[in-house]
């Protein structure tokens, strides 16, 4: 008898825990969410901020190899970058995702303005990586995310990843990740830099 | 009672300090002392070492006995039980509010949906688990999970050195000498793990052991302060009003070899939850035998679960994670100093002066005889 109510409690206790853990699985299961490649940032009337998220577009399998999906990409205004993830998490059937968020990028205008903001809600998001790079556009920054076709690469957010890698080779273009920035941003000694972009 | 050997008793003691080290011990030092953290944990370290050598002498009196046995010969019975009670509460509260802090930290990034009931109920079904299961078997799960513990530490140094800027020590002294030295002595607050040094004779396989073990273990426990602080340090500013998320796994994050491995956050994090089960399983077992001793319980199974339910319930207390930091950055380092230090050393002397007072008159009295 004492093995059976055992054998029934150790059982109901496992139920319980499948059930308490499975809303976290599925808040985070690859099905409910989209994936965010880039973040563009441009200024709006009223100190608003016009934040555009570029999202994956996965290849269908039926097409061909040198098909390039075109960009999906969603405006929201708003007073922050917090509201503005929170405003199309709203919005959109499945819930955001940064944690493969390569690139983020800046308008001119608002990095005259000063991004330190916009980077301390990055650097305290759990799901932005350190690597992302930053970018500041001389043209709009949504504009900037429109235009990145590359010409030699169909997956864009491998493109995305690779880019700011010339740098190990080539002298014009830095490696200038936010965890860096960030930690610039907090050194009375240094100077946080970004990659200059523009089309 | 099970006794441990020289590694084991070590291995125990730096358990304390890594668990304290994964939340935000190190991020409150660099904020304390900035770019003197590393002078003033030197500095502190080798206090750390002089009392632990201190602990020692003060113990050689009283060989095979812990504290609590020691506050009887002091004070009887009264005075046992105050002690026990005082060092019993020390435990189980401080275990607790870290076991929360820690499983904060794994809702916020792996559980965002699951209740903290739950998270905080399977490291206590763990911890009922192991101590219903005899000491050894902790202990060795213990001598298994802390060296990986340490070497992902001295992996995660070695893998961000590509980032250090050695530069960020200057100025040495940080904001002064006043700050790093005087103020700085507060830091001995970190050095949680001597209070496990008190009840450790008792459970010794060699006593004689016990000098080497007090002096290695507050010395390792020193190393890795100083190894996690300068990793931190090297790469980073200053943590001021950055994530709260333990400061050791932000800097895992910026591990990365090519784009094959990245990511290799989750199994530290994985490696620390298995540390931070094998601490709470430890901090169980002394306030057991503590509660044994002040009890007389033959039988300390039922005990166990009582425990187990104790820490759960005071795990649930804080109402949210700015309480349970709180208490990690503001009130542990003064109860370690004010329970660990004052208390348990100044037993310790009172203890030491009264058998010397005692030796004093049987001599006295031995002379009257032969005269």
């Amino acid at each position: 008898m004492n093995k059976w109510f055992k054998n029934i409690f150790i059982f109901v206790v496992i139920l319980v825990f499948i059930s308490a853990f499975s809303s976290s699985y599925s808040s985070l299961n690859i099905d409910n969410l989209t994936y965010v490649l880039a973040i563009g940032i441009d200024s709006s009337d009223n100190n608003n901020l016009e934040v555009s998220f570029h999202f994956s577009n996965p290849i269908p399998a039926e097409s061909s190899a040198n098909e390039k999906p075109n960009p999906i990409i969603n405006t929201v205004t708003a007073s922050s970058l917090s509201n503005a993830i929170n405003l199309v998490n709203g919005y959109q059937g499945r819930q955001l995702n940064l944690s493969h968020c390569k690139v983020i990028i800046f308008s001119e205008e608002i990095a005259y303005r000063g991004i330190s903001d916009e980077i301390y809600t990055l650097i305290n998001d759990t799901q932005i990586r350190p690597s992302a790079n930053i970018i500041i556009s001389k043209c709009n920054a949504k504009f900037y995310m429109n235009q990145v076709k590359p010409e030699i690469e169909n997956i864009l957010s491998k493109y995305y990843e690779i880019f700011a890698e010339s740098s190990k080779y080539v002298g014009h273009i830095p490696n200038a990740t936010i965890g860096d920035f960030f930690n610039s941003l907090n050194c009375n000694t240094c100077e946080p830099y970004a990659i200059l972009r523009w089309y | 009672m099970t006794k441990i050997g020289q590694v084991e008793a070590i291995m125990l003691i730096l358990t304390i300090i890594v668990t304290h080290t994964v939340l935000s011990m190190p991020t409150d030092i660099l904020n304390n002392y900035k770019s003197a953290s590393i002078l003033n944990l030197i500095y502190v370290g080798i206090i750390a070492i002089i009392i632990s050598y201190f602990i020692y002498k003060l113990f050689k009196k009283f060989p095979s006995m812990d504290i609590v046995d020691i506050s009887e010969f002091i004070g009887g019975k009264i005075l046992k039980n105050i002690i026990g009670i005082i060092f019993i509460c020390y435990f189980i509260i401080s275990s607790s509010l870290l076991l929360r802090n820690f499983c904060e930290s794994i809702q916020i990034l792996y559980f965002p949906m699951t209740d903290i009931t739950f998270i905080i109920a399977l490291f206590v079904i763990a911890l009922g688990i192991v101590n219903n299961l005899s000491f050894s078997a902790s202990i060795k799960s213990n001598v298994i999970i802390l060296p990986i513990a340490l070497i992902s530490v001295v992996f995660l140094f070695f893998t961000n050195i590509g980032r250090f800027v050695p530069e960020r020590i200057f100025p040495l002294l940080g904001e002064g000498a006043y700050n790093t030295f005087i103020l700085g002595l507060t830091n001995l607050g970190s050095f949680g793990g001597i209070a496990y040094l008190y009840f450790l004779p008792p459970m010794l396989k060699d006593y004689s052991k016990f000098k080497k073990i007090c002096i290695i273990s507050i010395l390792a426990t020193s190393l890795y302060l100083i190894f996690t602080v300068a990793t931190l340090l090297f790469i980073f500013t200053f943590f001021t009003n950055v994530s709260e998320i333990s400061p050791l796994y932000t800097a895992t994050r910026y591990i990365e070899f090519g784009s094959f491995f990245q990511r290799l956050e989750s199994l530290f994090l994985l490696i620390w939850i298995l540390i931070f089960a094998c601490y709470i399983s430890i901090v169980c077992k002394f306030s057991v035998s503590i509660l044994k001793k002040l009890t007389n319980i033959s039988d300390t199974k039922p005990l166990i679960n009582i425990f187990c339910l104790l820490i759960f319930t005071i795990a649930l207390i804080p109402k949210n994670l700015a309480v349970t930091q709180f208490f990690e950055s503001s009130i542990y380092k003064y109860l370690v100093l004010i329970i660990v230090l004052l208390l348990g050393i100044g037993i310790l002397i009172f203890a030491n002066i009264i058998k010397y007072r005692q030796r004093l008159k049987v001599n006295v009295t031995e002379k009257r005889l032969n005269v």
